[in-house]
């Protein structure tokens, strides 16, 4: 059978969070969000998802920290980071740690976020076998 | 021999201060650049995050609808406007996060000629303006893209200062360590706008985003290098870039 993909949306921004779920259900994805990194560790130990898409800079807990406790918590699926704006030393962070890709929010983010969704999820369809759409 | 007010002579000690007051003018146009940057990465990063949401909620919105003529115009404003804010904080964020420079000896040289070619091809150089180059090969340690993008930039300034049209010459030479000159024919500056030609968003001229000569500064500031300008009102201006060899 074929299911819907998980995809968790963390980012303080409410605005943000709002056009993310509209986009990625326009998709045709099973979508939820989180304001804060905390509440998205939580949403993942309560859940299964395929794909986690945060920001990186948020207050107490930082994207990259959402992912390093995911990580250790054998969390499986893949992770996108998202950010107003680009570090060469972030991104090595993110992408050494495990990171699918590291996205910015450009005047075009939407477009190549949708793409990176679409390659994220068939990279880990290939690689743990899973089906869905 | 002593006179009767048991003078003996006098002594007088002259010091030229100039060399120490144009040092303690570079140490405060430093430390107000850095606390420019420091702010400007503040900000900039409050402006993104929703100007991603106005441009994502927009798009979809414009491909969901169908518009007439008068909507359609009015959608064009939006993504232009849009556009522009994102260039300017795209720009300042440069300015405010600049990458770590990546050195390796280059002669600068090369990078002036291909500026150049760059140049004649593009649309800041109108039929009114001329380049002339006297470029001997000196060699620095430079991170090569961000060098293009210093002397692309002067040269852009250069040729807005001469609306009426003119020449622009381009010189490299081995003076204090490897020296570029970009020498206009132009408008030239007052002592207020040489005071703020660094400063982001104090630009003279009415197009651009204000950005380019504050990104000049922090690159060759990068480098460790010198920028200075010598200009008078009416009269033109000489940037000149002084790097290591």
């Amino acid at each position: 059978m074929i299911a819907k993909a998980r995809i968790l949306i963390v980012d303080d921004e409410r605005s943000i969070r709002e056009l993310l779920e509209i986009v990625l259900k326009k998709e045709g994805f099973d979508v939820t969000s989180a304001h804060s990194a905390e509440e998205g560790l939580d949403r993942c130990k309560a859940s299964e998802f395929d794909l986690v898409v945060s920001d990186i800079s948020m207050a107490n807990m930082s994207g990259i920290d959402l992912l390093r406790e995911l990580r250790t918590n054998n969390f499986s699926g893949q992770f996108i980071l998202l950010t107003a704006f680009a570090t060469a030393e972030t991104a090595i962070q993110a992408l050494k740690m495990g990171a699918f890709d590291y996205i910015i929010k450009s005047e075009n983010f939407i477009e190549e976020l949708k793409l990176v969704v679409f390659s994220a999820l068939e990279n880990r369809r290939l690689r743990d076998g899973e089906s869905y759409r | 021999m002593i006179d009767d007010k048991d003078t003996a002579g006098h002594v007088w000690c002259l010091e030229d201060l100039t060399e120490i007051r144009l040092l303690e003018r570079q140490v405060r146009q430093k430390e107000q650049m850095a606390a420019i940057g420091a702010m400007s990465a503040g900000i900039a990063h409050e402006i993104r995050n929703p100007l991603a949401s106005i441009t994502g909620s927009f798009k979809i919105l414009h491909s969901d609808l169908r518009l007439n003529e008068d909507q359609t115009q009015l959608a064009d404003i939006i993504s232009r406007e849009t556009e522009r804010l994102n260039r300017t904080i795209s720009g300042f964020l440069s300015f405010a996060r600049p990458p770590a420079p990546q050195l390796k000896m280059t002669d600068l040289s090369v990078i002036v000629t291909e500026m150049v070619s760059l140049m004649r091809n593009s649309t800041e150089l109108s039929s009114r303006h001329s380049i002339e180059m006297r470029l001997e090969s000196v060699c620095a340690i430079v991170d090569e893209s961000m060098m293009r993008q210093v002397f692309y930039n002067l040269a852009t300034n250069a040729f807005k200062a001469m609306p009426d049209g003119g020449t622009l010459t381009i010189s490299v030479e081995p003076r204090n360590g490897a020296q570029v000159r970009f020498e206009d024919t132009g408008i030239g500056l007052d002592e207020t706008e040489m005071k703020n030609l660094f400063v982001p968003f104090c630009s003279s001229f009415s197009e651009g985003t204000g950005l380019g000569m504050a990104i000049v500064y922090q690159i060759v500031a990068a480098h460790n290098g010198v920028i200075g300008v010598k200009s008078r009102k009416g009269a033109g201006s000489t940037f000149f870039v002084d790097l290591k060899k």
